[in-house]
């Protein structure tokens, strides 16, 4: 069963839809800072779109509807491994070896402590900080995919921004 | 200038988040994303027609097993006459085969009685007999046929087991009694020396 067997233009809005892996991926890697993870989310989020294709009623609208659905299937896979998700610092120091190469061990620091600042961002801030900084959405999309105001989006940024600076200020003075 | 800052710092992250977005979609660009969910996509509507020839197949079978129950209900009830009815019957039955309770108190005044004429020095089996045999006399003194089998006439009081073992051993007696009087069956070959001897 095809897309198209479900849908008059299915077919058509999912080929759309896979367009934007790579930045469904990203969030991804934002929610769970995992790189595994990040990719096994990023199918299970098309899977969940192939799915339920029928229940985009408008193809214009699609795209935010694919982050939402981004956004629900990575915070459903923080709730279930949040105790695998609370790793300690040489943990996480561990599990950000795949992105580093040998001798950037500057640069891997740097991405730990922004990890472990962003670890610390309650939920609401951290969600918006994602979208925004790792699928580059604009606030109106932001606002779209949270069903939120504008105006909230825009300060629910600011202070997950404040927060991960302060944090990486303080990691920065620990050392 | 704190502005200031807070944009460098800003910009800072920001690079940072770069980096790390580049780095993981080089790996990601590795795998080529779109096979990978073409065949899961394909595992999974798969695993979809299964799920539906799956139901396809229990359906049927499901219907023709509920059918087949219908079917036995409706047997069972038009052709078996119903069963309480019947198991009502044969206690019915029972009950009126039972002793009452007056043919109880007779027989034990009778036995009270023939007790002070003989005596406590017999056994109680010895004892029993000649109770009975007591009985009979009295039966062809007084020209009654023998009594007929008592029938429920009142309600049964509560007897204690006691009382119910009394009574079926008075019974027994009787009946063997009488087997081995008039009818010489294998009972009576059958019956221990102890009781002979009291009959000599």
């Amino acid at each position: 069963m095809t897309a198209n067997d479900r849908h008059p233009g299915g077919q058509n809005i999912f080929e759309e839809l896979m367009s934007f892996h790579e930045q469904i991926f990203v969030v991804c890697l934002g929610f769970s800072k995992n790189l595994q993870d990040a990719e096994e989310l990023t199918q299970d989020v098309f899977l969940k779109a192939y799915e339920n294709i029928d229940s985009v009623k408008d193809p214009s609208l699609a795209r935010q509807w694919l982050f939402r659905i981004a956004r629900n299937t990575c915070l459903d896979h923080g709730k279930r491994n949040r105790q695998a998700r609370f790793v300690s610092l040489t943990e996480a120091g561990e599990s950000a070896e795949w992105r580093s190469p040998e001798g950037e061990s500057i640069q891997r620091d740097e991405l730990r402590i922004l990890k472990e600042a962003m670890e610390h961002l309650p939920g609401k801030l951290r969600e918006v900080f994602v979208l925004r900084h790792y699928g580059e959405l604009s606030y109106a999309e932001i606002a779209s995919v949270l069903k939120t105001k504008i105006g909230t989006v825009m300060s629910r940024l600011n202070r997950a921004r404040q927060r991960v600076m302060a944090r990486i200020r303080e990691a920065r003075d620990e050392k | 200038m704190r502005n200031k800052e807070q944009v460098e710092e800003l910009s800072e992250i920001q690079d940072l988040i770069r980096q790390e977005k580049e780095e993981a979609l080089q790996e990601y660009r590795s795998k080529d994303f779109r096979l990978k969910l073409q065949s899961t996509v394909r595992q999974d509507s798969h695993a979809q027609k299964t799920r539906f020839f799956r139901l396809t197949r229990l359906a049927p079978a499901a219907l023709v097993i509920l059918l087949m129950l219908i079917g036995g209900v409706v047997i069972v009830k038009r052709f078996v006459s119903h069963p309480a009815a019947k198991g009502q019957n044969i206690f019915e039955a029972l009950l009126k085969g039972l002793p009452t309770t007056k043919s109880f108190r007779e027989t034990e005044d009778i036995t009270k009685k023939q007790e002070t004429q003989i005596g406590s020095s017999s056994s109680l089996l010895g004892g029993e007999i000649v109770k009975v045999l007591g009985e009979v006399q009295r039966e062809k003194a007084s020209g009654a046929a023998v009594l007929p089998p008592p029938f429920v006439d009142k309600e049964i009081p509560h007897l204690t087991l006691k009382q119910m073992m009394e009574a079926l051993l008075k019974e027994k007696i009787i009946h063997r009694f009488f087997n081995l009087t008039f009818d010489k069956n294998k009972e009576v070959s059958a019956w221990p020396e102890r009781f002979s001897l009291f009959l000599a």
